[in-house]
């Protein structure tokens, strides 16, 4: 389709924005269904080269596509130049495929990788014609339905959504899709639809979930209704040899971030870190066969006609078959020109000789995540790596030919001290001198880079009930990195304090945060996640307008007993569980990995007792 | 690259596709190229890539009817192949009209032919005259300067159509006309003359004795 044709004032919009090709679709391999009973839009509340990147996407639309009577389409945020165009030339949002307004479909999906997108979820419901609220939707609009990472709390948003879908989509998304177009056929009502849909396993519908309040805002209670289930249990795929995995996919024609062929290695993780939520929330661990693995790998390849292909997962070193599956897989790829990456390397577990093979087709850098400076806090987190992994991974790496490595460390993680913060520089000191002592060639110097991000407490892991530092403790500590980190082979770059806190208001928040944003994007917020376009004087106002702080949200410890607005979800983990990793880590005590001795975390009773940390 | 290897072949990029740009347009051939399995030569370097070139970059939104890419292919291989497997795998508004080996060489390039078509309150031929003034003086803006410049030498041919104009252009390596300066000479020779919004297109290329450059 040539959407021009759809929307002639395109013609004379599209020259004057950014990165016109965002808009245009029409990429190999895009599936246009024409007919459908069921009409799905599946939407990434960010830009195009960031939606396109995402592997979930790729699956799900496949999934939808490939289901009788139902076709999925795309949708992407627009960035804040081109909504200001589509406003003044009253274009709506449109589908890629078909160029139809997102009111038209009856199903929009969004997936809610990160809490920064929220206000552009408003954006494309409100430019696709759709009234934000879930409560003023009426019989002719669409459902609108959230996935992905933060539903497993999503009550900040809640209020814009009828239908959240907790765990993997593959397993409950076709179920879903199914019973509604069962719904619609026997013209059932949006209210009937959504009581019925609550019976499906991990179809959680925010509207038959009533929240009450303590005075101090902490919650009261949470009571299902309409025979909606008390606890919406997380649904996820047991065998993923056999789990859908599209032939397919759309090869974006403007570059996306990530442009590349992916392919997943593995769901869950063994490891366990304590700040991390994927490590939790995805468990229990299940993994692609190397032989699923390969194939679906070469099959993107020649679909895509991609320079890259992705092996993807939480921690890829710990694949155990990680070294003959990528030798395999170079046997296909190195004649094509098909480089593989491999993030999430652990130092610890790292191969240089698998590094090197890697290299004869694509050059890439190294990167190790410490995490923390020192073993204590490196313990408080359970990240199980000690300093002398990391500098044996480097001296290995540096007398290899690498001259440069990428440090990624968190700031204000609980019990942390400055001498914490001083071990982040000493160990850049040490991985400089390490270079000294090993390179095998030193012409062109080293370039040792360290990154901080700020940490961000997330629900579902045993830092759930942490307080996060404030703004000004995280400034001071940036401060004390850019003092101490030296040398000019030492690059020290920080996350935006900023974004840190906001993204921690919206990861605990509750159903009261629904109407900040709301006000907040109608004061102008878009893109929150984007430094540039952050608007954190108006985030700040806004809520104190409303009469809430970020203090209660972000710098607040939880209490043991509290109720926290996430109750409503079981991820299989047990809460037990995560409090007793909270204890133990105020006293410093890590825990051994999966694969060492099973902690009885509760997540295999999601898969009847299947977890395959091996 | 060997000359005996050299292979060019012509595409349309037109409708929306006009707003992929230049470089997202060599990654998208050299993609297709690979999902076609056409064994194009590659580059040397930290990310081999299949080796394009494209002589003449097209602005980004304008259409083109006879755009031309070169690339390299071992001197069996039966290039009248090349437009049927790289149709399969391109993206919509790009279409491969045909694939020869090449002898000519781009450099002997020197004018283009761009369609225009807007709406006017006058007649086309009127247009016409307008922009066969000299001297045709208009602001030239580079990424590094502003300067006065008259364009006049470097517009071979302006003739009316049904739908607007049709010039050519000169577009040679050591200098060339973007037929946008065209707009702002009818903009400034004549202020009261009003415009629809105007859709470019690059057809032909032509030698300096005005022959067809395939």
């Amino acid at each position: 389709m040539n959407i021009l044709e759809k929307y002639p004032a395109l013609g004379e919009i599209l020259p004057r924005v950014e990165k016109p090709a965002r808009y245009i679709g029409g990429e190999y391999g895009q599936i246009i269904k024409e007919e459908a009973d069921l009409r799905v839009v599946f939407c990434f509340p960010d830009t195009y080269e960031i939606g396109m990147s995402h592997l979930g996407m790729r699956i799900l639309t496949g999934l939808y596509n490939d289901t009788e009577g139902v076709s999925c389409e795309r949708a992407f945020a627009p960035w804040v130049d081109m909504e200001k165009e589509m406003r003044q030339a009253g274009i709506p949002l449109y589908s890629l495929e078909s160029g139809s307004p997102l009111k038209a479909f009856d199903e929009v999906c969004f997936t809610l990788q990160y809490e920064l997108c929220y206000t552009n979820v408003l954006t494309m419901l409100d430019l696709g014609g759709i009234p934000l609220s879930a409560d003023e939707r009426g019989e002719s609009d669409p459902i609108v339905i959230g996935g992905g990472p933060c539903t497993f709390n999503a009550e900040p948003i809640a209020k814009f959504f009828d239908i959240f879908i907790i765990g993997e989509g593959e397993e409950v998304n076709r179920e879903l899709a199914l019973l509604h177009l069962e719904c619609k056929k026997n013209g059932l009502s949006r209210r009937e639809f959504l009581c019925k849909a609550a019976q499906i396993g991990g179809v959680y519908v925010p509207s038959l979930y009533e929240i009450s309040y303590h005075a101090d805002g902490t919650l009261s209670a949470i009571t299902a209704t309409n025979g909606a289930p008390e606890k919406v249990v997380k649904r996820v795929v047991t065998d993923l040899d056999s789990m859908y995995f599209p032939k397919s996919l759309v090869v974006p024609t403007t570059e996306a971030i990530h442009d590349r062929a992916m392919v997943e290695l593995f769901r869950g993780c063994i490891r366990g870190c304590r700040f991390c939520q994927a490590g939790h929330t995805w468990r229990p661990v299940r993994k692609k066969s190397p032989e699923t693995v390969l194939e679906q790998a070469k099959t993107h390849i020649a679909y895509s006609g991609c320079e890259e292909i992705n092996l993807l997962s939480l921690s890829s070193s710990d694949y155990k078959e990680l070294e003959s599956l990528c030798d395999s897989l170079l046997e296909y790829s190195e004649p094509k020109g098909v480089g593989i990456s491999l993030p999430s390397l652990r130092a610890d577990s790292f191969s240089v000789e698998l590094l090197e093979k890697l290299q004869r087709v694509k050059k890439s850098g190294l990167t190790f995540a410490p995490e923390a400076g020192t073993q204590r806090l490196r313990d408080v987190i359970n990240k199980n790596i000690t300093e002398k992994s990391i500098l044996d991974a480097c001296a290995m790496a540096f007398s290899h030919g690498w001259n440069g490595v990428k440090l990624y460390f968190m700031m204000g993680l609980p019990t942390e001290t400055e001498e914490d913060l001083h071990g982040i520089a000493e160990m850049s000191n040490h991985v400089l001198y390490t270079w000294r002592q090993t390179a095998s060639n030193k012409n062109r110097g080293a370039r040792i880079t360290v990154s901080t991000s700020s940490f961000v407490p997330k629900p579902f892991t045993p830092f759930q009930w942490a307080p996060q530092d404030t703004e000004e403790q995280l400034r001071e500590k940036i401060a004390y990195l850019r003092d101490n980190i030296k040398g000019k082979s030492v690059s020290y770059s920080w996350h935006e304090p900023k974004v840190s806190k906001l993204e921690s208001v919206f990861a605990r928040g509750d159903r009261k945060l629904g109407d900040v944003i709301l006000l907040a994007w109608q004061r102008g917020c878009r893109f929150d996640g984007w430094d540039e376009q952050m608007q954190y004087g108006v985030w700040k106002k806004t809520i104190n307008d409303l009469g809430l702080n970020f203090d209660f949200y972000a710098t607040r410890a939880r209490g043991e007993d509290e109720i926290l607005p996430w109750d409503m979800i079981d991820i299989g983990v047990r809460k037990d569980y995560l409090l007793a990793g909270w204890h133990d880590a105020l006293e410093g005590k890590a825990w051994p990995d999966c694969r060492e001795k099973c902690a009885n975390c509760g997540a295999r009773c999601l898969t009847d007792g299947v977890c395959n940390p091996n | 690259m060997n000359e005996n290897m050299k292979v060019r072949f012509r595409f349309q990029k037109t409708g929306s596709a006009a707003f992929i740009s230049h470089l997202d347009l060599m990654r998208t051939l050299g993609r297709a190229l690979s999902r076609a399995e056409i064994p194009a030569a590659k580059t040397n370097g930290f990310n081999p890539h299949a080796y394009i070139s494209i002589p003449c970059a097209l602005s980004l939104g304008y259409e083109g009817w006879f755009e031309m890419a070169d690339i390299g292919l071992d001197a069996t291989y039966p290039v009248e192949t090349i437009p049927e497997k790289l149709n399969a795998v391109l993206p919509d508004g790009i279409r491969v009209t045909e694939a020869y080996r090449v002898t000519a060489n781009p450099r002997d390039i020197a004018m283009a032919e761009y369609t225009l078509r807007f709406t006017a309150d006058r007649d086309y031929g009127e247009v016409c005259d307008i922009l066969k003034q000299k001297p045709l003086v208009v602001m030239k803006k580079s990424k590094r300067s502003e300067e006065e410049k008259d364009i006049s030498g470097l517009i071979a041919q302006v003739e009316p159509t049904e739908s607007g104009i049709r010039a050519l252009l000169c577009s040679s390596t050591s200098e060339s006309l973007n037929p946008r300066l065209l707009m702002a000479a009818l903009e400034k020779y004549a202020p009261d003359l009003k415009l629809g919004p105007v859709t470019m297109a690059r057809g032909r290329f032509y030698t300096s004795d005005g022959k067809e450059f395939k």
